[in-house]
């Protein structure tokens, strides 16, 4: 941190701030503020508005739907954290160790996935579990382990499972991006110093790798937490958020309320519900990280 | 020995993970390309089967009748322009926050993750009320201006991470000097942020080109739409025209791709020329 | 770094070029209709009227190819050709965003001058005074009024009078069947009751045949293309109007429960395939197509699908028929579930020339010569056509117009009921249809909602 006396000005770091803070406010802040207003409404649209004051979050409160599809995303972070942020780390490390061939390639496909519409994916994945000619089923049969086969997507007890496993997959390129470039700030002194070879040098490269990428970890959890709890389209495409709403997730339980069934103030009042438990998330994530609040 | 023989197993175990990795990573698009020169009969037959005859009218279709071409250059302006400015605010903003310790530096920090976490749809209504009285609705730029403020948040946490872990000295140093503050941050730190700044630029592109429901929300004219848009009329309400769509896809996923394999590089420069070689 | 900025520099430069060609496109084409647009007026200068333009959002996209959007085209373009002083600027959309845009710029008393209505919002739309009744125009015009189909206004009727004029008149219910299939397993003639239909199921089964082939992801295909029939066929037309008044039906009576049961029946005997909640209504049709399915259940939208993607035998073998009649039923077996769903109606704050203006575009993307265009096209109308060309005709499409010509039509759930009962119903079907909730329970959580 530079001195005190050095730094600029509160008045100059003002000055730099101000275009980034004022654009942002009137487009995310203001109408954040305007859908608050909504959420205290029984509102549908147009000229009728009835002030019903915490109505709308009572109901909230005692909305099983809601929950339901609260526990849909947390199952989705969980996985993701361990699938996309954990695969991507390993994969990060391979890239360093010098067990790997084909680095570049490897590196330019892996980020294909990201590129690639949600329709398709779930489209592909959706063959993907097919039961008649599903490549899982498939490989499950050809060794002999037939007796796994279920209905995938069509069992409300797995169908959670099987609609995270393209959004992880997906999104695995996102994190190594992410990853590969703040492997950049780290000074290559440090990997030449430790023996990079062999089975031991991916464990070692790893060891070296997660401290030095603490920061940038820590945004990928966040951005993991913030993707993952707006996530919607795939798992529409796959499911539409059945059977029932066993696969429904909150922002298409929000979307519906909002566009299908027309309560713009419930749906408000979902939205804000959603933020406020993805704040909590990510707080708590911090927490448990042992960050202090100087971090925020 | 025993040592060389567990290198070359987990070496081989490595290898074939990774390849059987990205042969699925590299499925979809090849998917995409041959079922969009598919007959909409074959498609309806059998999702999975190549095409028997190549044929390409999917794609002529895509731009004469989908009119790719002007959907496309209508999305390219919009994120190239929405990527220039989300990197320089995002690096000014995330600059201030990673070095200074003001007075509203959490309160700016919650702010920008207020934007990360808060379900887009619930903003359509208010927003597009607010473009309506300030009549910004339906103008060429209308685009940029939740382009770059929903790109922001993640520009400022990225940026500020990796800011925060490269050394502060030569800063300080530069300010003994009585170097102006402008000096310092884009001569002297931006530069370092390079591979950070690779890396934003490829994925506030992504978002930019693919984003959706403001394109639906806030313009009207035909002429200003873009790609996603232009996708979406594929789809009829109980029918949808597969293998055109895939053709409107394949030109579209194009640019996201070129720019991908053009900024990676410098995403892994310092890798490749450093110790570690690939 | 320098080589960075090259890069988006050339980006930049490339974009702009782009879009300035874009701008310059759509300027030409604007060009070409306005020269156009002189031309015409010179010659019918007989006629010189002040010029209108008018903004009309719609759901017929140029790309989308079903009957509706190609009848639609086809009458726009006649009508800019003979109406040169009227401009339109459009904005298509495709189906699903246009619902989203529209209660969009209806809740921020932003419509244009002409759109489309579905009869679930239009009384959403009358208490915010955005549309008014179409009754006096359509009543000074006997011809365009009397050429509308029976229950064609019903989706958009509140209070005695009719707010949209409707395009479509949907059959959603209609089951599409291989004969050839089932002659092979035994059945000559398709059941004409309930105990029968069962039994041919049973027959198609023992074949290895998947007997009905069901895609309700998007899961309104349950309850459109099946219950709104089949619950009528228990509870009559009666039933269903109190339920719409509210005059004391429920759907805890005993005939909307047993047709509850009746599907749930359908589904434990194995008359659908087993992933019939993860797969949609196009992907439905692929087990039909490749003669692995001897049925499936869809409106006569579909029949353009069958006539384009099936193959040839398929389709020759395919014929049309309504579900049977069920034991002690108070429906009529030729009652099907039918309306119009979508209706166009125009800004309530529109007047004078505009509004003379854009009802004279509706009568020519609604009316009998519309109809005509419309039937050729393999869609079907609300309105009678004039003198068809039968020669135009694909057979199937012939045999589904001799077939509608019975029909009488009785609502279709999600036209007429809010939305949010129908959130309810359609994701409680899902349940119903994997056995994960009881007739009767779902019936109740219905009837919950419905009291709210």
């Amino acid at each position: 941190m530079a001195s005190k006396t050095l730094r600029p000005k509160g008045r100059v770091i003002a000055a730099y701030l101000a275009p980034g803070l004022l654009i942002y406010c009137f487009i995310v802040i203001i109408p954040l503020i305007i859908s608050l207003i909504y959420s205290f409404y029984n509102y549908s649209g147009g000229a009728s508005m009835k002030f019903i004051g915490l109505k709308n979050y009572q109901y909230l409160i005692k909305d099983m739907d809601f929950w339901n599809s609260f526990k849909n995303n947390l199952v989705i972070i969980l996985l993701s954290m361990v699938g996309q942020v954990g695969i991507a780390l390993v994969i990060t490390a391979l890239m360093i160790s010098k067990l790997l061939k084909f680095k570049a390639i490897h590196r330019n496909i892996i980020f294909l996935p990201v590129v690639v519409s949600a329709i398709v994916v779930g489209f592909l994945w959706t063959i993907m579990y097919n039961k008649d000619y599903g490549l899982l089923n498939f490989v499950l049969k050809s060794v002999g382990l037939g007796s796994l086969i279920r209905p995938w997507l069509d069992n409300p007890k797995y169908v959670m499972f099987s609609v995270s496993m393209p959004i992880i997959w997906q999104y695995i390129g996102f994190y190594l991006v992410i990853f590969l470039s703040a492997v950049q700030g780290i000074s290559p002194d440090i990997y030449e110093s430790a023996d990079l070879d062999g089975a031991v040098g991916i464990k070692r490269s790893v060891y070296i790798t997660i401290p030095l990428l603490k920061d940038t970890l820590k945004v990928a959890v966040m951005l993991c937490i913030a993707g993952n709890m707006k996530i919607f389209d795939h798992i529409y495409v796959m499911t539409g958020g059945g059977p029932g709403t066993s696969s429904m997730v909150m922002a298409q339980y929000a979307y519906i309320n909002s566009f299908i069934m027309f309560k713009l103030g419930y749906g408000s009042a979902i939205s804000i519900g959603i933020l406020v438990l993805s704040l909590t998330l990510i707080l708590l994530s911090r927490k448990l990280w042992g960050g202090k609040d100087n971090e925020a | 020995m025993k040592h060389k023989i567990i290198t070359l197993i987990s070496q081989i175990i490595a290898n074939l993970f990774m390849i059987m990795f990205s042969i699925t990573c590299i499925f979809p698009l090849v998917w995409m390309l041959y079922s969009s020169m598919k007959t909409q009969q074959e498609f309806s037959l059998d999702i999975i089967s190549l095409p028997k005859v190549l044929h390409f009218d999917n794609f002529i279709a895509a731009i004469k009748v989908g009119k790719m071409h002007m959907f496309f250059g209508n999305s390219l302006f919009n994120s190239v322009i929405s990527v220039i400015l989300i990197i320089l605010i995002g690096f000014i903003v995330a600059y201030f926050l990673s070095r200074y310790n003001f007075k509203l530096r959490n309160a700016v920090y919650v702010l920008f993750l207020f934007g990360m976490l808060v379900p887009v749809h619930s903003l359509l209504i208010p927003l597009f009320i607010q473009f309506k009285v300030l009549h910004l609705l339906d103008q060429r730029f209308t685009l940029i201006f939740p382009y770059v403020a929903f790109g922001l948040p993640m520009a400022v946490f990225l940026f500020e991470s990796f800011i925060k872990s490269t050394p502060v000295e030569i800063e300080e140093a530069a300010y003994l000097d009585g170097g102006s503050t402008s000096t310092i941050i884009f001569k002297i730190v931006m530069p370092v942020c390079r591979p950070v700044i690779s890396t934003i630029l490829i994925l506030s592109f992504l978002n930019s080109w693919n984003e959706f429901p403001f394109s639906l929300i806030l313009l009207r004219k035909q002429s200003l739409k873009t790609i996603p848009i232009g996708l979406s009329n594929f789809n009829g309400q109980y029918t949808v025209n597969y293998p055109q769509l895939m053709a409107a896809m394949v030109i579209a996923v194009l640019p996201v791709i070129i720019i991908y394999l053009l900024f990676s590089k410098r995403v892994i420069e310092g890798m490749t020329a450093g110790s570690v070689k690939g | 770094m320098k080589r960075n900025i090259k890069l988006l520099a050339l980006l930049v430069a490339v974009s702009m070029i782009f879009s300035l060609a874009a701008c310059s496109s759509s300027n030409v084409s604007e060009d070409s209709t306005s020269s156009s647009t002189a031309v015409q007026s010179t010659v019918a200068s007989g006629s010189s009227q002040e010029p209108v333009t008018l903004s009309f959002i719609h759901m017929f996209p140029n790309e989308d190819t079903e009957g509706n959007s190609i009848a639609f085209h086809k009458a726009m373009e006649k009508f800019k050709a003979d109406n040169a002083n009227i401009k339109i600027n459009e904005e298509p959309l495709s189906h699903d965003n246009y619902e989203t845009k529209v209660r969009t710029l209806a809740a921020g008393n932003e419509l244009p001058d002409i759109f489309i209505v579905k009869g679930s919002m239009t009384s959403m739309f009358i208490d915010n005074k955005l549309i008014n009744p179409v009754d006096d125009v359509l009543n000074a015009d006997a011809d365009w009024k009397n050429s509308f189909l029976q229950g064609a206004f019903d989706d958009f009727t509140v209070g005695g009078k009719n707010y949209g004029i409707p395009f479509q008149m949907l059959n959603t219910h209609l089951i599409y069947y291989n004969k050839k299939l089932l002659n092979d397993a035994g059945i000559s003639t398709f059941p004409a009751n309930w105990k029968d239909f069962l039994d041919a199921i049973n027959k198609l089964k023992a074949k290895g045949i998947t007997p009905i082939s069901l895609g309700n992801k998007g899961n309104w295909v349950a309850e459109s293309c099946i219950l709104s029939t089949l619950g009528d066929r228990f509870t009559g037309p009666e039933w269903f109007t109190s339920i719409k008044e509210k005059k004391g039906a429920k759907f805890t009576d005993p005939e909307f429960i047993s047709a509850l049961a009746a599907l749930q029946e359908l589904a434990k005997v194995g008359a659908f395939n087993s992933d019939l909640n993860s797969i949609d209504n196009m992907q439905q049709k692929t087990p039909y197509y490749n003669g692995k399915a001897a049925m499936f259940m869809e409106g006569n939208w579909a029949i353009s699908n069958v006539i384009n993607d099936a193959p040839k035998d398929i389709q020759e073998n395919t014929e049309l028929a309504l579900l049977p009649a069920v034991d002690g039923g108070k429906g009529d077996p030729m009652e099907n579930s039918a309306g119009g769903a979508w209706a166009y109606n125009v800004n309530s704050e529109l007047e004078g020339a505009k509004l003379t203006a854009a009802f004279k575009i509706l009568k020519a993307v609604t009316d009998a010569d519309y109809a005509k265009i419309a039937v050729e096209s393999n869609a079907f109308p609300a309105s009678n056509p004039k003198d068809v060309d039968k020669s135009k005709l694909a057979p199937l499409s012939s045999k589904y117009l001799e077939l509608a010509s019975k029909i009488k039509a009785v609502p279709i759930y999600d036209a007429q009921l809010s939305a949010d009962l129908i959130q309810v119903m359609n994701t409680g079907l899902q349940q119903l249809l994997i056995n994960n909730i009881s007739p009767e329970e779902l019936a109740k959580k219905i009837q919950a909602e419905y009291e709210k």
